[in-house]
């Protein structure tokens, strides 16, 4: 491989690496053959010295998502920055799969539910008004207090859900701090 | 010697080599790459990571051979870190000697 190829792979592999910053890595890697070449060394030692373009795109995309958490922690942001780990080795990816993929549709399917109780409720106080003439205004009035009660748990549903989602993106946090930390650390031998 | 520790430490010996003086980064990587038996590849991602957090930061100075280089500088917040860190260190090898030294093998 000569420095070309493996700035290509490097660049291959940076993910959604964007502008400045993977003109940046580039550069610095660049610059580095540059050097090292100047100091003699060959294009092969130089190439096994920095390693797999591969892992070190890897590495280097990582690094960036984790960056991005904490510059704005979204459900996208934080998947992201839990599967490029996972991709390091450094966490395992059982936990990606299961914790957050398996915990975002949890809060998702809640939400639905509590979306579906306050429009079950609002179908009762509809419901309820064309039986006005058959059923008597005493009717109506029971129905439009059961429908208002449905809406009410509706309502609390979601605010409940809302609470859990933001608990499990604490969760999260404190898990990508902890993952970051250990990329720091290099916790990553099995790629090594 | 255990990669995690060897990682582990890696950020101190960068900001510990700046202390003296700013460095292009071929020559950080070269120097600590000598003494510590480690991928130059892991050493980039993390220059990068303390530039990112402010301990470091760059410009770009013509070299007499080729074209510009990137320096790499000690901020006050990376002078510091390196404090810490060097702390930090200090402590823990004493802390290991205390149980390790002493005895040969």
């Amino acid at each position: 491989m000569n420095k070309e190829q493996y700035l290509k792979q490097l660049s291959a592999n940076l993910g959604q690496l964007k502008g400045a910053e993977r003109e940046d890595i580039l550069g610095d890697i660049a610059e580095y053959f540059d050097c090292a070449a100047r100091d003699g060394q060959s294009v092969e030692a130089i190439c096994a010295h920095l390693g797999d373009p591969k892992k070190l795109a890897r590495e280097y995309w990582a690094q960036h998502c984790i960056e991005r958490v904490h510059v704005k922690a979204s459900p996208g942001s934080m998947a992201r920055a839990l599967a490029s780990s996972a991709a390091l080795g450094t966490i395992n990816f059982l936990y990606v799969l299961f914790v957050v993929v398996v915990g975002y549709i949890v809060i998702a399917a809640l939400y639905v539910a509590a979306v579906s109780i306050g429009l079950a409720g609002i179908g009762v106080l509809v419901a309820g008004i064309p039986y006005t003439l058959l059923m008597g205004a005493g009717f109506v009035v029971a129905t439009t207090f059961a429908g208002i009660a449905v809406i009410c748990v509706g309502i609390l549903a979601f605010i409940g859900t809302m609470k859990l989602a933001g608990l499990f993106k604490r969760v999260n946090m404190a898990f990508l701090n902890n993952i970051s930390n250990r990329i720091r650390r290099g916790n990553n031998e099995q790629n090594d | 010697m255990n990669t995690q520790l060897k990682k582990g430490v890696l950020e101190l010996c960068v900001l510990e080599l700046l202390r003296t003086g700013d460095r292009y980064g071929y020559e950080l990587v070269a120097k600590i790459s000598r003494s510590i038996e480690i991928s130059e590849g892991t050493i980039y991602p993390l220059l990068r990571r303390l530039q990112n957090e402010g301990y470091m930061s760059t410009y770009l100075k013509e070299s007499s051979e080729g074209p510009p280089r990137k320096y790499y500088q000690l901020t006050a917040r990376g002078e510091e870190k390196r404090k810490e860190y060097l702390k930090d260190w200090r402590s823990f090898v004493s802390g290991v000697e205390k149980i390790v030294g002493g005895h040969s093998e």
